[in-house]
């Protein structure tokens, strides 16, 4: 009885390891041979450009990474994470851009960014992770609007609400540039770059955060969310813990922020990164289910997913299928996708509370309960 | 080992103990001294003082007055030099951030780097853009570049004329300075200004700090790493967590602590902390490379290579150290098994997978108290382990704490079941409203006429 489910796990485990490489590998050969372009444009006569969206997906996933160590494992409530998404990227900007004296190459960025973000992290940390809850979501959210606030007004500093730009192109050795095109066209470039850099971070990640479930680290965040007192009493410093999940959360925001004005090459406006981005994030990891990393990048794909890429699509069909009356509001689907996206949350939270791709422990658990 | 023999130093001494609650004394001048290897009960009436004890004893009351001593070591924490060293940059870097921002940091970076650059080619001087930034914050006139010619203007807006040179501007602001008083004390009052931000910025830093570590000098988290575990009398499981977990959880001061027989998480953290700073630090370095090279020869490519080779590497040892292969399997397989064996010791065996809110509720208990012993005390606290347990659940749990005894830790316990209470106590102190009113064998309380007064109330006589 008790061995039955541990060898199905077994097998489950095995091929969900191997549809895991599989994944891999398309994402791998995705940018030289778009295959799911190709069909889309032989029945709507239109490309997807799905290459460009896998990497704004993998940026927003490596995000929505960041904010599950601090929300999901670590129960932190943070409403902020824009601010060290756009700490991440003007960093970037700053530092590699020609308007500034510094112009780093782009990898020098990539790497200064987290270590501004965490540092920004550290100090917001310090003196508020004593606050709980609701209290902590004020204090994030407040923070994220002073960042946004002061990219704006600090004029000298960050060019105010124009945006820095543009930022130049990865740094790679000649051999590298001619192995992954030969036509040598520099945006190709760029882009292949971007995209193996973005993809790559998120399978990093993947494999950090999953070792770090089963690391003592990860189980005293854990601790942590579940109960600080009885976390405290069995010796996990809760401040410290607190504050290493904090940190680390933003530096990662701060590397997606990089990865993201990288692959813009502009820091966008400081009015992207408001509140709405913020929620948004966290939606995406409510959706994939809390505290779980394949969840969360479920989540950022099902997010970005239906804003970028299916409802686009929809557009286009439903105005090659009604050319007649094209003027019309209710034809666009563009219109109707926040009804839909409101909608499906909605169906989300009532059918399935604990999101689509909770981690192992919870599924288990949800399993154990129907049976 | 003789030593303690020859002079037992009690485990626990709670020394003229007073917890105060605004005006509610809930512990009076309390005095217990628990001795090494002992079975030692706290009874009382509800509302007794005894959970507030507990409280103080491990850390989440604060004692109004009196010591505790563990094994003769007074639990409250000394201030280090670390800590204060601690404060000291906290303090700086706070009053650093309130003086740029005071004086101007938009101002302040247009006076420092944004005159220093003037375009792309020409090589920005660093030393130059410190030499304008101090200036600035001296509160010095400014030298600004103004169509081709370097203008001397005080930080009000006061124009002092221009040169044709950089190092005539600077004459010319010297000069001013020496010359208009108004200037000079422009100056002055300002650099006092700057001065005074950085001062206050560093002072409240450093009282915020030092108040901070102040308020949280004995937190449990401290007094369970001097030897101290506890359970709750309100059961308090990570729910959402295995009950293996539970326990390694109690586990983490030790697991990588480097004893022998003991897991090691050490590398697995270490590669944790490793792989996010190799991959950008690598990537740093290559990019420092290019530009030295200027983006020409071998040698930047080695870098990158190398930088790629060590985040591959790191990742991989990462993989390797987790749940992916059969080696990370193995890493904390150590850790596992005496989790295992703890849990087979309260009689948990083979529910280990076992998510603890699924748990029955004496299972529970016995969850707590594999978590606390985990932490590997010298004494255990046992906040009435026996609550809501039915007979036979209580005889097995009289033996379980038994066999903690004879596991060499000491056992503080908090009980109502008089049965378990008069089983297994060496020794018995009784709490009423606070005060501490007999102490002794089980035999002794039992018979004294204080003990049963405050239990069963005054007998009438006649």
């Amino acid at each position: 009885m008790e061995n039955a489910p541990a060898i199905r796990n077994e097998g489950g485990r095995g091929s969900r390891v191997r549809l895991a490489w599989v994944a891999l590998a398309l994402l791998v050969i995705y940018p030289f041979f778009p295959f799911l372009d190709l069909a889309v444009e032989l029945v709507t006569g239109e490309s997807l450009r799905l290459d460009r969206q896998i990497v704004s997906i993998a940026i927003f996933a490596v995000l929505a990474l960041a904010l599950n160590l601090q929300v999901g494992y670590a129960g932190l409530l943070q409403l902020g994470i824009a601010a060290f998404f756009a700490i991440g990227a003007y960093t970037t900007g700053i530092l590699t851009v020609a308007k500034y004296p510094f112009q780093l190459e782009l990898w020098g960025a990539l790497a200064a960014a987290p270590f501004v973000a965490g540092f920004a992290g550290l100090a917001l940390g310090a003196p508020t992770l004593r606050l709980r809850g609701d209290y902590l979501a004020i204090v994030t959210l407040g923070f994220a609007e002073v960042v946004r606030v002061l990219l704006i007004n600090l004029e000298g500093i960050t060019d105010g609400p124009r945006g820095l730009n543009p930022i130049p192109e990865p740094w790679l050795p000649a051999w590298l540039r001619s192995a992954v095109d030969v036509s040598a066209d520099a945006q190709r470039v760029r882009f292949l770059a971007v995209y193996f850099l973005a993809v790559g971070s998120v399978v990093a990640l993947y494999i950090t955060f999953r070792t770090l479930e089963r690391s003592k680290l990860g189980r005293s965040f854990v601790a942590l969310r579940e109960d600080e007192l009885a976390s405290a009493c069995m010796g996990v410093n809760p401040t410290r813990t607190k504050l290493i999940a904090f940190a680390a959360g933003a530096a990662i925001a701060g590397y997606a922020g990089a990865l993201y004005a990288c692959n813009l090459t502009t820091t966008a406006e400081p009015n992207t990164y408001d509140f709405n981005y913020s929620v948004m994030v966290l939606c995406c990891i409510i959706i994939g289910g809390l505290g779980s990393v394949r969840g969360a990048i479920l989540g950022a794909a099902v997010l970005l997913g239906f804003d970028n890429v299916l409802s686009p699509l929809v557009t286009k069909l439903l105005q090659r299928a009604t050319t007649s009356d094209s003027s019309n509001v209710l034809y666009s689907f563009s219109n109707w996708r926040w009804l839909i996206f409101g909608t499906a949350l909605v169906l989300i939270m009532r059918f399935r509370p604990k999101g689509l791709w909770p981690s192992e422990r919870v599924a288990a658990d949800l399993r154990e309960d129907e049976s | 080992m003789n030593a303690v023999e020859v002079q037992p130093t009690p485990v626990l001494e709670v020394d003229h103990v007073t917890v105060k609650f605004g005006g509610l004394t809930a512990v009076n001048d309390v005095e217990l001294r628990v001795e090494k290897g002992e079975i030692f009960a706290v009874i009382g009436p509800n509302g007794a003082g005894k959970t507030t004890l507990f409280n103080a004893i491990a850390g989440v009351s604060d004692v109004t007055s009196g010591t505790i001593r563990l094994g003769g070591k007074n639990l409250s924490r000394e201030t280090t030099r670390a800590d204060r060293l601690r404060w000291l940059i906290t303090g700086l870097c706070s009053g650093v951030l309130l003086m740029v921002f005071g004086a101007g940091a938009d101002t302040l970076w247009t006076a420092s780097i944004k005159q220093n650059y003037t375009s792309r080619g020409v090589s920005f001087a660093t030393a130059e853009a410190w030499r304008d930034g101090a200036a600035y914050l001296a509160g010095k006139p400014l030298v600004q570049l103004r169509f081709g010619r370097y203008a001397v203007v005080t930080q009000s807006g006061r124009n002092l004329g221009a040169a044709d040179s950089k190092s005539g501007a600077r004459a010319l602001r010297e000069e001013a300075l020496a010359t208009m008083p108004a200037v000079a004390s422009e100056a002055s009052s300002l650099a006092r200004m700057n001065l005074l931000l950085l001062v206050i910025g560093t002072a409240l830093g450093i009282a915020g700090s030092a108040a901070i570590a102040r308020q949280t000098r004995k937190t449990p988290a401290w007094i369970a790493a001097q030897g101290i575990a506890r359970t709750f009398q309100n059961i308090r499981l990570f729910q959402e967590m295995s009950v293996l977990d539970n326990v390694l959880v109690g586990m983490t001061r030790h697991i990588g602590s480097g004893d022998a027989g003991r897991a090691s998480d050490r590398p697995l953290d270490r590669s944790l902390a490793l792989a996010p700073l190799a991959v950008p630090a690598g990537l740093f370095a290559s990019g420092v490379a290019v530009r030295f090279s200027s983006g020409s020869g071998i040698f930047p490519s080695l870098v990158l290579a190398l930088s790629l080779g060590i985040a591959a590497f790191s990742l991989v040892r990462i993989a390797s150290l987790g749940a992916f292969t059969p080696k990370g399997r193995k890493a904390d397989r150590a850790a596992r098994i005496r989790g295992r064996e703890l849990l087979e010791f309260v009689g948990l065996k083979g529910k280990g997978d076992i998510t603890s809110k699924n748990l029955p509720y004496g299972d529970q208990r016995r969850l707590e108290i594999a978590r606390a012993l985990a932490t590997e005390p010298q004494l255990l606290l046992l906040d009435e382990p026996a609550a809501g347990m039915n007979p036979g659940e209580t005889v097995s749990l009289m033996q379980l704490i038994r066999s903690i005894r004879e596991r060499g830790v000491t056992v503080l316990l908090i009980e109502h079941h008089m049965r378990v209470v008069m089983g297994i106590s060496d020794r018995i102190a009784v709490l009423q409203y606070g005060k501490k009113i007999a102490e002794g064998s089980p035999e002794d309380v039992r018979q004294n006429p204080l003990v049963i007064e405050a239990y069963l109330g005054k007998e009438e006589l006649g």
